[in-house]
């Protein structure tokens, strides 16, 4: 069989490599798409169990993912199993790295929030002092976004607030607030805080994956091929001109190493993954920055109001339900200064049932407890931006290898005080709002999760137009090497609070354009 | 210790969580084929294969009872003694008894790492220590007023799961009342008791299951 040639390589099969395959297919240029794991059959693969059915009762197999706190026994073999793939972090600095390996990546499980960033993301470090400011601005991606937004159907309300840009939306369509959130939209909004909702892509068939909105339409024109279970170990070089000349892989179940050529390498295997195999490659580093800047989001802080008169079965939905949305309210003002820089969302949704972890009762005594309080509940938690700092960083731990024989990687991330104050100012502020509403406070935490957990990784390969400062250019492009592209999110250079899926998709697709009119130039050759 | 509560609420982790799993749908299963003649040359049985066949089996459960072997003697009668104080059976609801959650523990607490089955065990000598020091007799000889003594100071609230308590016997107790809880209400007796009264159970219904869709490579 005479070996086909291809155009462009893409790595991993997710939200950016989808966008990768479907923008450069559309074009009439072939691609090659290695995924490092199966495909799925949503009929096949799954299937309706109780807990008690399950070897475990429901509990985690002990041991399995120790660092994926949203794994139970229900999904556990849905995401990388952490003995294949493993990966080492200082004992004082956990760090949760989720991975899926699947075809389609983490799009099949994403949780759909759909944000654009904001010029209080891409030029922050106008505003706050700190790091680097994007080479690009939201005018830049405003037309991709739209583009996105169109295609995996984002619903939302437009607010014409600049912390929170609006989009191209389908009019969100929901019911009228109960009257706990009206009171606390109104608590807020008499800070000053602004109150709005979630936007979130509908996608289709309940599915806002690369399986379904992006690559049926690539293979549909003839142009894409892929090939799962291949992992990536290398991308290979030519010793004459420095340009990359494709890539080495193994295949997952039989370890036969590959090697397939191209004309371009597109990197799209997740942040992390991506940093990592240029890092075993030795390749696109001059600047040393590679690796570094590592970010991702806060995800926790746990405050939980009760509505008195919703109690002993008395939640009505006119009174219980719904959500309140405050995007980012703090330090958008120069005048107006925190103890810390950057911002927060603060979630709160009506209508929950408290834990059962919250009361200092057993027995009886608990279950009336419980039950008195069920449906009466508003909790309140965030999404906070990590500041971007040099010193949290990955690189490449020779003495431990995945089970082809790849490094790993070793992870170091820590927060700082920053973290810790905007940590507390949040749960004091959704405290505040409660109390201001006379509800009873039944519980309050300013603990966040590890560094990792909101599966939201950006950086390590982050984009500037200063070569000794950033890997890639504002194309996601390599400084050094002018046929490689990084679509995933390593190219970010802050991570904003908001979920990066829309700007991840937005990057991949405006650097896909310019690498078709780069190829059609000559100039990536 | 990682465990999962499904007891637990929503409120628990932010209902927007990240990690909160957009439920892709199966596909519409397509229509059944219009009946056809058959081949004009049907194949033996033996080139055929077998029909797909799917017997009835029950859970080992049904007719078997868990052995334990990790908690000794004493150990394991103060976890029995704690589950019928901490989850007993109300209403129509099952207890930690007839669920079997002690026996479920000592095995789960045997795969564990090591420094869950320290808890563990350091938990229960103690509430046995605490037992004879106080009342002279071991922690399972004790009744309800008794026991109440020992346990409702190592009770604190916890607004965050993962928060755990310093103190080691608050600690201890904090997990084995999430456990006791988690292994009673998903456990076969607590579905077939919400089935029975046809209401909605915290975890007696089921949801989707991934199954080993690859052999893991290496692990």
């Amino acid at each position: 069989m005479a070996i086909k040639q291809y155009d462009v390589i893409i790595v991993g099969s997710g939200h950016s490599g989808g966008m990768a395959a479907n923008i450069l297919t559309g074009k009439g240029i072939s691609c090659l798409m290695l995924n490092a794991g199966p495909q799925v059959d949503l009929d096949q693969d799954r299937t309706l169990k109780a807990a008690h059915e399950l070897p475990y009762r429901g509990f985690d197999e002990p041991g399995r993912l120790p660092h994926v706190f949203q794994a139970d026994e229900f999904n556990a073999n849905q995401w990388v199993d952490e003995k294949e793939v493993p990966y080492t972090h200082p004992p004082d600095a956990v760090y949760n790295w989720v991975r899926v390996r699947l075809l389609g990546g983490r799009s099949l499980f994403w949780a759909r929030q759909s944000f654009r960033l904001s010029d209080y993301e891409f030029k922050a470090a106008d505003i706050d002092g700190s790091g680097e400011n994007w080479p690009i601005s939201l005018e830049d991606l405003a037309p991709f976004y739209s583009r996105v937004e169109e295609i995996f159907r984002v619903t939302g309300r437009k607010e014409g607030w600049p912390q929170f840009p609006d989009g191209n939306f389908i009019e969100l369509n929901a019911p009228e607030d109960s009257a706990s959130i009206k009171q606390v939209t109104a608590a807020a909004t008499k800070r000053g805080i602004q109150v709005s909702k979630w936007r979130t892509a509908l996608g289709k068939d309940g599915l806002a994956s690369s399986i379904n909105l992006l690559l049926p339409d690539a293979l549909a024109t003839g142009k894409l091929d892929i090939v799962q279970n291949a992992v990536v170990r290398e991308v290979t070089v030519d010793k004459n001109t420095g340009l990359a000349s494709g890539v080495h892989f193994v295949d997952r179940h039989s370890k036969r190493e590959m090697h397939v050529e191209a004309k371009v390498v597109v990197l799209a295997a997740g942040c992390l993954e991506s940093t990592r195999l240029l890092l075993n490659s030795k390749l696109a580093n001059s600047s040393g920055v590679m690796g570094h800047y590592l970010v991702d989001q806060m995800y926790g802080v746990n405050v939980v109001a009760s509505v008195p008169e919703a109690r002993d079965h008395k939640a009505t939905s006119g009174l219980m339900g719904g959500s309140a949305f405050m995007p980012r309210f703090r330090n958008l003002s120069k005048d107006k200064k925190s103890n810390f820089i950057k911002g927060y969302c603060l979630h709160i949704d009506s209508g929950g049932t408290p834990s059962p972890n919250y009361f200092p009762l057993y027995g009886e005594e608990l279950q009336e407890k419980v039950d008195s309080y069920t449906g009466s509940c508003l909790s309140a938690g965030i999404f906070g931006e990590r500041v971007a700092r040099y010193e949290n960083h990955v690189r490449i731990n020779k003495d431990v290898v995945d089970a082809w024989g790849i490094p790993v990687l070793h992870i170091e991330a820590r927060d700082s005080d920053n973290e810790a104050n905007m940590r507390k100012d949040a749960a004091n502020t959704a405290e505040e709002l409660f109390h201001e509403c006379g509800w009873e406070i039944i519980a309050k935490t300013d603990e966040v999760n590890p560094p990792g957990y909101s599966i939201h990784e950006v950086g390590t390969c982050r984009m500037g137009n200063d070569p000794k400062k950033s890997v890639l250019n504002k194309w996601c492009q390599s400084h050094d090497v002018k046929n490689l592209f990084v679509v995933d999110g390593a190219s970010f250079v802050t991570a904003g609070w908001q979920n990066p899926t829309m700007t991840i998709l937005a990057l991949s697709m405006r650097a896909s354009e310019h690498l078709v009119e780069e190829m059609s130039a000559g100039n990536l050759a | 210790m990682k465990r999962r509560n499904f007891v637990q609420s929503l409120l628990v982790i932010p209902a927007a969580s990240v990690a909160a799993e957009q439920a892709p749908q199966p596909a519409p299963q397509p229509a059944p084929p219009p009946a056809t003649p058959p081949p004009a040359h049907t194949p033996p049985l033996e080139r055929r294969g077998p029909k797909a066949i799917k017997l009835a089996t029950v859970e080992p459960d049904a007719g078997a009872e868990t052995v334990t072997a990790f908690f000794t003697p004493a150990q394991f009668s103060a976890l029995t003694r704690l589950a019928a104080v901490l989850v007993p059976p109300i209403k129509t609801n099952p207890g930690a008894l007839d669920a079997h959650a002690p026996e479920f523990i000592d095995f789960l607490i045997s795969c564990s790492a090591a420094p869950d089955q320290k808890l563990y065990r350091d938990g229960l000598d103690g509430l046995n220590a605490t037992a004879k020091k106080h009342f002279h007799k071991i922690f399972a000889d004790l009744d309800t007023k008794e026991a109440d003594s020992i346990i409702r100071p190592l009770l604190v609230p916890r607004p965050w799961d993962r928060e755990v308590p310093k103190d080691p016997m608050q600690h201890f107790m904090a997990q084995v009342h999430d456990d006791l809880r988690t292994a009673t209400t998903n456990s076969a007796e607590w579905a077939a008791a919400g089935a029975l009264t046809g209401r909605a159970r915290f975890n007696g219904g089921r949801r989707f299951y991934w199954k080993p869709i690859d052999p893991r490579v290496g692990a």
